[in-house]
């Protein structure tokens, strides 16, 4: 018990007649890529946002850290250490690349409910800020504006962020989507040295990356579980290979 | 309480709520057509008034003059629509607030340039002047009669052209889905400027009709539109059958309120009280209606997609 | 140019064309001046919600009156010797300045919280029109309510005074406002680099990026709401003050269009742009207002003109566009 950091249990969740999340239920622990794959449409995305507070779920439980966060606000789950990166980069794009991190390490050091002293002479603020943008070397270009990145450096800036949140989890929407080959190799070993910080909960399209990264894969189709297992167990599950791999059993 | 009074307070209310239609119904297709908020909405509604006043009196007719609003303030608002209005559909509301805004300061300074800042008075033809009984019981206006039963058929026209017609099946299309009434091929800067120009023209008219109740001065569209976003608020923006929800709702809270509301306060309050109290709550009975009506939905009682 | 040369540059116009005004004794052009520094300070406020946070209050004259009204019900309260409440919270009025403006912006961040819950659920056109009708509430409420003139308003037959300072000599009670306007314009500066100013701003441009981060977005916005309501308010008391005159027309939609209108022409999210939209929108007054009765029809073209073409406001058409700290 002691390892299990997110916790899903029977959620559900419909639009009208449409069952996005059917009795789902999901474990994620301590030192573990889980790997979330399923069709488009398959409910990925409508799970996210539970977890993350956007959606409220019709019925079902998630707890966190052995809390139940149902209620709670996107801000206030962020602050209890749930760190995500959006499908389609979501910054704050008038400010340079410090300043993205800079807020989320404010967010995460103390109040935002400070009046007064300006943000730029607090040292402390901004150094621990630069040591995530090395982290993502995007420490040369910190001083860029958001709007002016290139598509593969908004998505380490997002990276970036989820770090400086110094998360418990990190859920990761598709974060390889729209990555040229190289970027996806590096974001593979990043994603194995952040697993030792935390769990992450990794919702992915590209299969090969999926494969050489996950601890554990969960199947998703028309918001069903229609499997669990580890790398090998899913390559060869029929029932997998017929509704999502396309290949005949 | 006087049966006789509260069937008169209902038709009163019944007559203003339905004005209030006419101009809403134009101001929620803006916006729902176009994302547009459209503070200058009242400006064409005094537009009308003034167009309505200025062709009765040049030409002696009542019904030329009505139908001079109409005209006016349609050609108006096609020619605000093609010379500002385009510019503004894709900036922030913000910049759309303070553009129409503008426009007002332009119509009223404008209006009272050419016309003076003494009101104009609206002569109703003779056919609608005294009282008509109704039901045996009770003497009402005519022209407030006459007023309802026009301001009931218009609306029911506006129901037909959206909901029947080739025209309104592109408007609903436009208020569901810009990009898709886009893609369908549809000329949409044809469609957005005969949206805004029948908006104007309804408030125009709207103006007209009003004017022969109360006097046709600069200023006047101001309150009416304040008016009208209560009621396209409550409705929810981009609702026609909010709107009307909505402006039946606002008038009849609004007569009855002033009314009756210090009536029921004296029974409890000391008598002068109650009425100075009444009155200051009357006044602002229809934002309490809205304020509430926003607590339990936020977006209106007949959200519009999106 | 740049900003910061031409920010000095008006705040020494605002400062020095008044006291050669005094010298040359035309204290017209002193109390020209000191509606440039109230009407300024009101905009600061505004920019606050409307600059940098992005919350477009049209709703603003609320806030405004309410200062005005607070301001001119202590004064009538203190000349008649009547207690304003009775029981235990009673308490008689003041002609305190250092006691009035404290209760001004204390009522006005009352009114601002209630407000500010309400509307803030909301976004968009809702917050606009939302906010609209709060301030036209309180208009006819205003109106309607005859206890305090109603319509006809309220008179103040003493400015109120200030330690010091003989508040009635136009010179003086300009340098009363103008200090307000200074500190005021001070305090702002270190609020939008402050953590506070970085998290509002942040929330500006994207709600989801900084709730995800982890700050709650809805608090931010309320506290930004509040403190740009109580300078708000601060402006609506001195304004009271120079007319020695409070009257329901501090509550309309006009007044709101107005601050917003000191903001824009300006140039928005800019600090000195509420003190340059002042006094560009003053000076259009008295100068058009001498030369035709309509001037506002020339307004509302200069306005259309700016919303359509220069979008910087004054200071982006002197200096360009806002660089990028």
């Amino acid at each position: 018990m002691t390892n299990r950091v997110l916790e899903i249990t029977n959620l559900n969740k419909s639009f009208g007649a449409i069952h996005a999340t059917q009795d789902l239920s999901l474990t994620l622990n301590t030192g573990e890529i889980h790997a979330l794959i399923g069709p488009n449409g398959a409910g990925k995305s409508t799970l996210i946002q539970q977890v993350t507070g956007y959606l409220q779920p019709d019925s079902g439980d998630i707890q966190f850290l052995g809390q139940s966060i149902n209620h709670l606000s996107p801000a206030h789950r962020a602050k209890l250490g749930l760190a995500q990166t959006f499908q389609v980069s979501s910054l704050i794009m008038e400010y340079s690349c410090l300043q993205n991190v800079v807020l989320v390490v404010q967010a995460r050091l103390g109040s935002s409910y400070r009046f007064f002293a300006p943000i730029k002479n607090d040292a402390l603020l901004q150094q621990e800020a630069m040591t995530y943008l090395q982290e993502v070397e995007l420490d040369k270009r910190c001083h860029i504006a958001a709007s002016a990145l290139s598509h593969g450096e908004r998505r380490q800036l997002e990276i970036a962020m989820a770090l400086a949140l110094e998360p418990k989890v990190f859920l990761l929407d598709e974060p390889m989507a729209g990555m040229d080959p190289a970027g996806v190799k590096k974001l593979i070993e990043r994603l194995k040295k952040m697993c030792r910080k935390a769990p992450i909960l990794l919702v992915e399209h590209d299969m090969p990356a999926v494969f050489a990264l996950a601890t554990r894969i969960t199947v998703l189709d028309y918001g069903r579980v229609i499997a669990t297992g580890d790398v090998e167990s899913i390559r060869n599950n029929p029932e997998v290979q017929t509704a999502y791999l396309g290949v005949a059993p | 309480m006087d049966a006789i009074l509260l069937l008169e307070q209902l038709l009163n209310g019944l007559q203003l709520g339905i004005m209030l239609f006419l101009i809403a119904a134009g101001l929620t297709l803006i916006f729902g057509v176009m994302g547009l908020i459209n503070l200058a909405h009242g400006s064409l509604y005094m537009i009308g008034a003034f167009a309505c006043a200025a062709v009765a009196t040049w030409s002696g007719s009542f019904w030329l003059g009505l139908m001079a609003s109409l005209t006016f303030a349609a050609a108006a608002g096609a020619l605000i629509e093609v010379v500002i209005m385009r510019r503004l559909y894709h900036r922030e509301h913000l910049d759309q607030v303070l553009a129409t805004f503008a426009l007002i300061l332009i119509c009223s300074e404008g209006t009272r340039w050419l016309f003076g800042s003494f009101p104009l008075y609206l002569d109703v033809p003779d056919i609608f002047y005294g009282a008509v009984n109704l039901f045996g019981v009770l003497q009402y206006s005519r022209y407030r009669l006459f007023i309802i039963v026009i301001g009931l058929f218009t609306a029911l026209c506006i129901y037909l052209l959206i909901n029947k017609t080739r025209i309104g099946m592109r408007i609903r299309a436009g208020a569901a889905d810009r990009q898709m009434t886009a893609a369908l091929g549809i000329n949409i800067s044809l469609l957005y400027t005969l949206v805004f120009a029948l908006g104007a023209a309804l408030a125009g008219f709207s103006g007209a009709l009003v004017g022969s109740i109360q006097s046709v001065e600069v200023g006047m569209g101001e309150p009416v539109l304040i008016l009208a976003f209560v009621v396209v608020v409550i409705g929810g923006i981009g609702s026609i059958r909010g709107a009307l929800v909505g402006a039946l709702l606002v008038g009849m809270v609004d007569t009855l309120g002033r009314g009756y509301l210090p009536q029921i306060l004296q029974l409890l309050l000391d008598p002068v009280f109650a009425n100075t109290l009444g009155a200051a709550l009357s006044s602002i009975a229809i934002y309490l209606l809205m304020i509430v009506i926003l607590v339990f939905k936020p977006k209106g009682l007949f959200p519009a997609h999106g | 140019m740049s900003e910061k040369m031409l920010n000095r540059a008006l705040l020494s116009l605002l400062i020095i064309a008044p006291w050669l005004a005094h010298w040359i004794d035309e204290p017209y052009y002193v109390s020209l001046a000191t509606r440039i520094a109230i009407l300024a300070l009101a905009g600061v406020g505004l920019n606050i919600a409307l600059g940098l946070g992005g919350m477009v209050s049209f709703g603003h004259a609320a806030f405004f009156g309410i200062g005005g009204y607070v301001t001119g019900i202590l004064a009538s309260h203190a000349l008649n010797y009547e207690p304003l409440f009775s029981g235990i919270f009673a308490m008689s009025g003041s002609t305190q300045m250092l006691f009035i403006w404290p209760i001004a912006m204390l009522v006005g961040a009352i009114a601002a919280i209630f407000i500010g819950l309400l509307s803030l659920r909301t976004s968009g056109v809702y917050f606009i029109m939302i906010t609209l009708a709060f301030a036209q509430m309180i208009y006819y409420f205003s109106i309607s309510w005859p206890n305090y003139g109603g319509e006809d308003g309220l008179p103040i037959y003493l400015r109120n005074s200030f330690p010091g300072v003989n508040t009635l000599q136009p010179i003086q009670f300009f340098m009363i406002c103008c200090t307000i306007l200074l500190t005021t314009l001070w305090g702002v500066s270190r609020l939008q680099d402050s953590r506070f100013g970085n998290a509002l701003k942040a929330l500006r441009q994207n709600e989801t990026r900084v709730a995800a981060v982890g700050i709650s977005p809805l608090g931010i916005k309320l506290a930004a709401f509040v403190i740009s309501a109580m300078i708000t308010a601060l402006a609506g008391s001195l304004f009271a003050d120079l007319n020695r005159f409070v009257s329901p027309t501090m509550f309309s939609w006009h007044t709101s269009g107005q601050i917003m209108i000191f903001v824009i022409l300006g140039g928005i999210g800019r600090l000195y742009g509420p003190v340059a939209g002042a006094i560009m929108f003053i000076l259009c007054e008295a100068l058009l207002g001498s030369w035709t009765e309509y001037w506002q029809f020339f307004l509302g073209l200069l306005l259309l003109w700016v919303v359509l073409f220069a979008r910087g406001g004054l200071i982006g058409l002197l200096c360009g566009d806002k660089a990028h700290d």
